[in-house]
């Protein structure tokens, strides 16, 4: 389904107005939003959703981290990791820290879209594409 | 055994440790060779993506909420929901003269059966043509061995001469007899030991063609032993279209490594209406918008990004070239159609193929009027611009005579003298495929059509005439030609020589 500019424009600026001062989604001012949106009922309205649903989802990403790690080092060094990321970010961060056995040893740290990993089974993939 | 221990262990002392940072996506959708990913925020224009199972694709729509990607390879384990990385890099080829005698697909992987190629240079397959400093205008020949193309449409070294024509008109025969006179030249110029010989090599980007056709082009470079100075990029009709997209800039890729090593090289592409129709199809399925005959928009870019790439550098810049070209199929004639009129007005001329010619037995048919080379004749060798020089004028004044004369049946001398010549001409300039003759040769065959030695041979014997005169001048009658390919003159000396050679050969020939 295509969008036009202003209502993406439209659901850049609702999730501007959904953000607290720390940079989080505010549950209440998404539903305040929501029933304001009901009422005044702009032109796609369930295109101006489907995109607004999208931008709360992608920015809750931004401050999710979800921390793998595999063996005792790897739960060492992922909570080091963790303390230099809130220390950096302007957002505290919300976390989902998993043992995942198949990474060997070492972690792994996705923030956002981003991925950050130091494992055993990552170093062993690239030497395979060494090969292949 | 102990040297795969070694490699082994060598690669894992190689191994880098540090911890990696990788952009990821998920597939959201996927559909004719494209996928959608959401994600890969900070994926490049043109950045390979790494698909799982060692599928790769190539970012090329980078939208405010996915982003959208071709694949290469094969897509069909691939399912929603699957994790994209992005590379950090380019797509790029391997480039460099380990290439050469080879059979690559569009991503410069052999498909020959030869083993594996052994290269460590690369180039990205989409680079930024050369500029205006370090090019210099065409003045080296570049002949394709065809009479009639090298004396109406001389092609120099680093101009792109578009091949045009309808399906079956040679178009293709045309490209190849061009690289197997290189071949030709490349041997004969490495065995003389002359120190400033370049030697021009070739490749050969073959798209969205029937298996059959490649195998049948390789076939006859074999056999005329042409391959070992060819490269063939081969993205056949089966292959996706993001292949086929991708084949022509490989290639180029390929060409530029010779090109910017001061070294001179032919790249053919056949052909360009099946890469813009490739290209058509990536873009429907992405969503871009379409324009006329449901291209998009940016076609005409397509092309010459493709066809500036092609240059001739001067001195400072290693004095290399990279000439082109291009192939287009017409339909019933048409050159106003959208994709020939693009290319057209990239290119530096054309050779266009008449249907109608071809029928009639002209075969290469070569339309005189409509083909043209605006850069090439600077680059003709001295001794052939002299005794070519009238012929493209001869053949299109007989061409307009001879469609008036069928209603007139008396003519006056000089007319009649003009049909007669130019019907000699057209004769001369037949040639079957697969045979192309040296510039001397020709030089001396044209001379001999100039002075008139072919004037009491009768219409339908000049071509078997030619073809024993051609005989003649590369065994008992040499001597003339080598001045001529030596010197690249044509002198009062060796005309004299030329004549009573020509006189001797006409004895024997009855
Ligand atoms: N100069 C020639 N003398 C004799 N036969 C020729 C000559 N040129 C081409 N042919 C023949 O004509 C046929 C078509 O030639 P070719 O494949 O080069 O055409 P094409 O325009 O590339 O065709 P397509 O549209 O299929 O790509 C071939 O069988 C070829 O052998
Ligand atoms: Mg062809």
């Amino acid at each position: 389904m295509s969008s036009t500019i202003k209502q993406r424009r439209l659901a850049k600026s609702l999730l501007q107005l959904s953000l607290s001062d720390d940079g989080r989604i505010e549950r209440d001012s998404v539903k305040e939003i929501l029933e304001s949106l009901l009422v005044s009922r702009p032109s796609g309205l369930v295109t101006v959703l489907r995109l607004f649903l999208h931008q709360i989802r992608r920015h809750e990403y931004t401050y999710h981290a979800r921390v793998e790690y595999g063996g005792k080092e790897g739960e060492k060094l992922s909570e080091k990791i963790l303390e230099k990321l809130n220390q950096n970010s302007s957002k505290a961060l919300d976390l989902t820290v998993i043992d995942n056995p198949k990474l060997i040893a070492g972690c792994k740290i996705r923030l956002g879209d981003d991925v950050y990993e130091n494992s055993i089974s990552d170093r062993l993939n690239k030497l395979q594409k060494t090969f292949f | 055994m102990s040297s795969i221990t070694d490699l082994i262990r060598k690669e894992i002392e190689n191994l880098s440790t540090d911890a990696t940072r990788t952009n990821v996506g998920t597939i959201t959708t996927l559909a004719d060779g494209v996928a959608k990913v959401e994600g890969l925020s900070k994926v490049m224009f043109n950045e390979m993506v790494e698909f799982p199972y060692n599928v790769l694709g190539i970012a090329l729509n980078l939208e405010e909420d996915s982003v959208g990607c071709v694949l290469l390879g094969d897509t069909s384990s691939l399912k929603e929901g699957d994790e994209v990385r992005t590379t950090g890099k380019l797509l790029s080829v391997p480039v460099g003269k380990a290439l050469l005698g080879r059979v690559v697909d569009a991503v410069g992987r052999p498909i020959d059966g030869k083993g594996t190629i052994d290269s460590d240079l690369s180039f990205p397959v989409e680079r930024i043509a050369p500029g205006i400093i370090p090019r210099k205008s065409v003045d080296q020949p570049l002949q394709t061995g065809i009479m009639a193309v090298d004396s109406m449409v001389p092609i120099g070294r680093g101009q792109r001469e578009l091949i045009i024509g309808d399906r079956s008109t040679g178009k293709t025969t045309i490209a190849i007899d061009t690289i197997i006179n290189q071949a030709k030249i490349n041997k004969q110029g490495e065995k003389s030991g002359d120190p400033d010989f370049r030697p021009v090599y070739c490749i050969y980007v073959a798209l969205g063609q029937k298996n059959s056709n490649v195998a049948r082009t390789i076939k006859a470079l074999e056999e005329k032993g042409a391959m070992e100075y060819v490269t063939i990029v081969s993205a056949p009709a089966a292959d996706n279209p993001a292949n086929q997209y991708l084949a022509p800039y490989s290639g180029c890729a390929m060409g530029e490594w010779f090109m910017e090593n001061g070294m001179d090289a032919l790249i053919v592409y056949d052909d360009l209406s099946k890469h813009a129709v490739a290209y058509r199809q990536i873009s429907l399925i992405l969503k871009r918008p379409s324009g006329r005959e449901a291209y998009p928009g940016d076609v005409f870019y397509l092309h010459s990004r493709l066809l500036e790439r092609s240059a001739r550098l001067n001195e400072d810049s290693g004095n290399g070239s990279l000439t082109a070209l291009p192939i287009i199929e017409t339909q019933m004639g048409d050159v106003s159609g959208y994709i020939p009129t693009n290319v057209i007005s990239i290119t530096d001329g054309q050779i266009f193929l008449e249907t109608d010619l071809f029928n009639k037995g002209i075969k290469p048919a070569v339309s005189v009027g409509l083909s043209v080379s605006r850069v090439g004749s600077a680059a003709q060798i001295k001794a052939y611009k002299k005794v070519a020089g009238k012929v493209k004028l001869e053949l299109a004044q007989f061409r307009e005579l001879a469609a008036f004369s069928q209603f007139e049946s008396d003519l006056d001398a000089s007319t009649k003298a003009r049909l007669d010549r130019g019907a000699r001409i057209v004769e001369m300039f037949k040639q079957g495929a697969y045979n192309p003759v040296p510039v001397e040769v020709q030089t001396a065959v044209m001379w001999g059509m100039q002075n008139d030695f072919f004037d009491s041979i009768a219409v339908e014997d000049i071509t078997r005439s030619v073809d024993s005169l051609k005989e003649y001048l590369s065994t008992q009658g040499k001597e003339p030609c080598e001045e001529i390919y030596n010197s690249g003159k044509l002198e009062e000396s060796t005309e004299q020589k030329l004549r009573s050679a020509l006189e001797d050969w006409k004895r024997t020939f009855s």
